[in-house]
């Protein structure tokens, strides 16, 4: 149906961003350093993880699902780099025995980080693709299995729980070193993965036929798309960048405990739905993920800076999404 | 070996037998098609045309009987393998990705690769090949959920001729197209005839049928009845055959007797506009009151306001002299008033449900016994909905969509029945069935009338409310322009009220 | 009288084409047949295919609505029911309450 668009439902469609937009600026306006290169670096270093991990659950959200297990799935991927990387003259090591002083041994614990989610990523896609579980139902309880596993593992230190810190100086370097100085080594992983992603997305047979599945499964199947095969296939590349994220988040916040990876799945669907990935499924861009995964980071950072009560931060940012999700439903039901 | 001759037919299908539970959709049913022609399928709705192409298909595998396509006894293993082997079908609901393009959307399962990467650029030149071949004027990278359903139903047949197809299966291609993209549409299949493409047209528009096809078919209770020249037909010998009625009996002989005032509806007017405007009328027991009126004329409106479901701005309602006010469809149903909707695959269904749970659903208070329900009381009444209105189905536990529309159509009804109301709403209770069932329930409906009952009906169709109705009631906008002796007026009479307020 | 103008069509199942009050006046006109040329008879015409077209297309539009409607529901959204109205006020309460947490915060420091 051909509409013009009136002013108020512009205003509707754009409400979210109009709110927040007012927001940074009242935060810019009260401090202009807010706005500074150094600050924004900042922030999209803080993103980038979260980013990655996006980067993943997005693909699945496109598949008209969810993924409830994201955080505690990075937080086993993060517990196993992390325990394989520490520091070789740290006390309490994990394994005191493992000799990691091979340099190219830092891509070991990267690739043990990549099968253990991937490891979970597949006991969804299994669920989903092949036992028709609404995404929903298997992560939350692919959630739980993982938050176990991941105080199992924390519990098994010989000293008892304690963090997993005092990491391995080459590993800190990898993770937060900064090229020349300025630019942040984990930025260009964000964009690496991100142009990967891209590609997948938008020039593989895989790319279109997660879009086709979730747009409409069952033309997807009539047009002997192996419905199955794909979505399992989309649950094993979100593995693959949540078990990289993981491994960079470990390095980044430099002690990982059996809270790590907490609501870091929120952060991460809030990500995608403020960028444009709708939960009616077959909708989404690369571009549009990252931004939105800004977006919240930003939204993050003012909120803090503005001096906001911490509680009244997650009352904040519970609106958001659910403002976002109110949209989006809006502007499906506007063009039916 | 090529045989000497011209094969005579491109696909024939013989003998074919498929047994239900409980029913026989398929007895000894035959279709011979020949290349580069187009041959009509018709039938009632549960005549077996569905059944027959999901054989073809390969969805179901029949009992008994062969499929020959070229020549060679084939039989596919699904949907997709008989694309491959260039038996496409478009079907009636089209499924498509509706948020992805047009070529997307024709070559999903098989994109055009360049070096292992999708190529959009083989994709679009492909595609705008065959839209020139077919002289369709749609750009490969328009959103297809952005078309009109004639141009995606276009998209559907340029996909099913990107796979070479040799027959394509239309499943009531028209059913949503103007006119105009009618004869498009009708364009592209002479096209298609002329490359020797055999198409088989499923349809109940029997005009277009006389019009497009070359040989048709017709199928009853399953079996074939017969297959006979387009150029042989005509629209009553097709109704007789189809019907095995005698056309003359398209309606029941009319057996009610109108008696004393049982409704009187005196200034209605809805609350929320657009909707009926002070609207006057009463019905009588034993009483047929048609609705007549464009398409906009706010005749559901009216039912909706009286049953309740829409709120009344001014006005008053009395039944039997007293005044009764329907806040709500409990109110209504209470008050002895039942409603059926224009749109029962959304309204008036519980499309996952069994035939019992939409049988009992208005009724359930009836069936408490002490803290429960009592189950045998809800089966005896569902057989009584079975029974009586004759639907064809082979338990009560089968799911009602997978009934056919005028079957659908007789268990709603018969759900309302089990209320025991005396007045029934019916709004375009025929829309969308067959000519047979369109009879029963017009017996249905002179059936209830004898009874006493008031039935008020609205109707598209002026041979229908010309046919069955005592008087009409003529709405324009709204607003209620006339009540015509169904026997004294005409359809004229009633097209100048009905454009009064236009 | 070769140039019988166009009565109303009703096509399958029901009515294609209106007479409206021009129409109605056109058939009246007919029948005192002295009082109306060749020409106005034919540019008459003319304006009743043309209503026949609008109306047409009227009733196709009907068709896709219903059967947006009556289609399956194929996936999340489809399942939801409100209407575009209350949507709309859902998205403007959100949008309220989401100003109103934030202004809060900043106010109770």
């Amino acid at each position: 149906m051909d509409k013009t668009k009136t002013w108020q439902e512009f205003l509707l469609d754009y409400a979210l961003y109009i709110i927040l937009g007012i927001m940074i600026i009242g935060v810019v306006i009260a401090d202009k350093s807010f706005l500074s290169m150094n600050n924004f670096l900042k922030i999209l270093t803080q993103a980038s993880t979260r980013g990655i991990l996006a980067l993943g659950v997005a693909g699945l959200i496109v598949l008209a699902g969810t993924d409830l297990s994201a955080g505690r799935v990075l937080g086993c991927g993060a517990a196993v780099s992390a325990s394989l990387l520490q520091s070789m003259d740290y006390a309490s090591r994990m394994y005191p025995n493992l000799d990691t002083s091979h340099p190219l041994f830092l891509l070991v614990p990267l690739f043990l980080s990549i099968i253990v989610c991937v490891a979970f990523s597949l006991l969804n896609g299994f669920g989903v693709a092949k036992l028709h579980m609404h995404a929903f139902i298997i992560t939350l309880g692919t959630q739980l299995i993982a938050y176990g596993a991941l105080c199992l593992y924390i519990d098994s230190q010989k000293g008892g729980a304690q963090p997993i810190a005092s990491l391995d100086k080459r590993y800190l370097e990898l993770v937060n070193g900064k090229f020349f100085g300025v630019f942040p080594h984990l930025i260009l992983f964000l964009i690496i993965c991100a142009v990967v992603m891209w590609f997948i997305w938008n020039k593989t047979t895989l790319g279109k036929n997660m879009f086709a599945i979730g747009g409409n499964p069952e033309a997807a199947a009539v047009s002997g798309v192996n419905v199955a095969k794909n979505i399992m296939l989309i649950y094993l590349v979100a593995g693959i960048l949540y078990g990289i994220a993981a491994f960079l988040e470990a390095g980044r916040i430099q002690s990982v405990t059996t809270a790590t990876g907490t609501n870091y799945d929120l952060d991460a669907i809030s990500g995608c739905v403020i960028g444009g990935v709708s939960f009616s499924g077959g909708v989404g861009t690369i571009p549009g993920i990252l931004i939105g995964v800004v977006i919240l980071q930003v939204i993050n950072y003012s909120l803090y800076y503005l001096g906001i009560n911490a509680y009244l931060q997650y009352i904040i940012k519970g609106l958001i999404i659910i403002l976002a999700v109110a949209i989006d439903v809006r502007k499906y039901i506007a063009k039916k | 070996m090529k045989a000497m001759n011209d094969r005579q037919y491109i696909l024939e299908m013989t003998d074919i037998e498929k047994q239900f539970p409980g029913v026989k959709a398929l007895d000894h049913a035959m279709l011979k098609l020949r290349p580069g022609t187009v041959h009509a399928l018709m039938g009632e709705n549960g005549a077996g045309k569905s059944t027959l192409m999901k054989c073809l298909f390969g969805i179901y595998k029949q009992d008994s009987g062969s499929i020959f396509i070229d020549g060679m006894e084939t039989a596919f293993s699904g949907p997709k393998n008989a694309l491959d082997n260039g038996v496409a079908m478009v079907h009636q609901e089209l499924n498509q990705v509706l948020k992805r393009s047009v070529m997307e959307n024709i070559w999903l399962g098989r994109f055009p690769k360049e070096m292992g990467l999708v190529s959009h650029k083989k994709m679009y030149e492909e595609t705008q090949k065959v839209f020139d071949e077919l002289d369709i004027p749609v750009n490969p990278k328009t959103i297809i959920g952005k078309l009109s359903v004639s141009q995606r139903q276009m998209v559907e047949i340029a996909k099913a001729v990107s796979y070479n197809a040799k027959i394509l299966v239309l499943d009531e291609p028209t059913s949503s197209l103007t006119h105009e993209e009618v004869e498009h549409l009708f364009r592209i299949i002479n096209k298609l005839r002329d490359r020797g493409v055999a198409m088989v047209y499923i349809s109940h528009k029997m005009e277009e049928i006389l019009q497009i096809s070359d040989d048709v078919t017709i199928m009853r209770d399953g079996k074939w009845i017969a297959t006979e020249s387009a150029k042989a037909l005509t629209t009553d010998k097709i109704i007789q055959l189809m019907v095995g009625r005698d056309l003359t009996e398209r309606f029941p002989p009319k057996t009610n007797k109108p008696g004393e005032i049982l409704l009187d509806v005196k200034n209605l007017t809805g609350k929320y506009m657009p909707s009926c405007i002070d609207v006057n009328f009463q019905l009588r027991k034993g009483e047929i009151l048609g609705v007549a009126g464009l398409v906009g004329s706010r005749r559901t409106e009216l039912l909706e306001t009286i049953f309740g479901i829409a709120h009344h701005e001014s006005g008053e309602i009395l039944k039997d002299g007293k005044r009764v006010v329907n806040k709500n469809a409990k109110d209504a149903i209470k008050n002895g008033f039942a409603m059926l909707t224009e749109e029962r695959r959304a309204t008036g269904i519980f499309g996952g449900m069994s035939i019992q749970f939409n049988s009992v659903i208005a009724n359930i208070k009836n069936y408490r016994r002490g803290l429960f329900l009592s189950s045998s009381k809800m089966r005896e009444d569902t057989a009584w909905v079975i029974d009586s209105m004759h639907v064809k189905t082979p338990s009560q536990k089968t799911h009602i969509k997978t009934l056919s529309g005028g079957n659908q159509q007789k268990v709603i009804i018969g759900k309302w029945l089990l209320t025991k109301p005396d007045i029934l709403l019916l709004d375009e209770p025929t829309r969308g069935i067959d000519v047979g069932a369109k009879y029963e329930i017009y017996q249905l409906i002179i059936d209830l009338a004898q009874e006493d009952k008031g039935v008020i009906v609205v109707s598209s169709e002026m041979p229908e409310l010309l046919g069955i109705c005592d008087r009409i009631l003529v709405m324009s906008n709204g607003h209620l322009t006339g009540i015509v002796d169904a026997k004294n007026t005409s359809q004229e009479e009633i097209m100048t009220l009905a454009a009064k307020y236009v | 009288m070769d140039n019988v103008p166009r009565m109303p069509i009703f096509g399958d199942g029901g009515i294609v084409a209106i007479s409206n009050k021009d129409g109605r006046k056109f058939v009246e006109e007919y029948k005192n047949q002295e009082n109306l040329t060749v020409e106005e008879l034919e540019e008459k015409q003319r304006q009743l295919e043309e209503r026949e077209r609008e109306l047409d297309e009227k009733a196709s539009k009907l068709h896709k609505a219903e059967d947006a409607i009556a289609k399956a529901k194929y996936n999340l959204y489809d399942r939801i029911d409100v209407s575009l109205g209350t949507m709309n006020k859902v998205v403007a309460v959100l949008a309220v309450a989401l100003v109103i947490a934030l202004v809060v915060g900043i106010v109770y420091r």
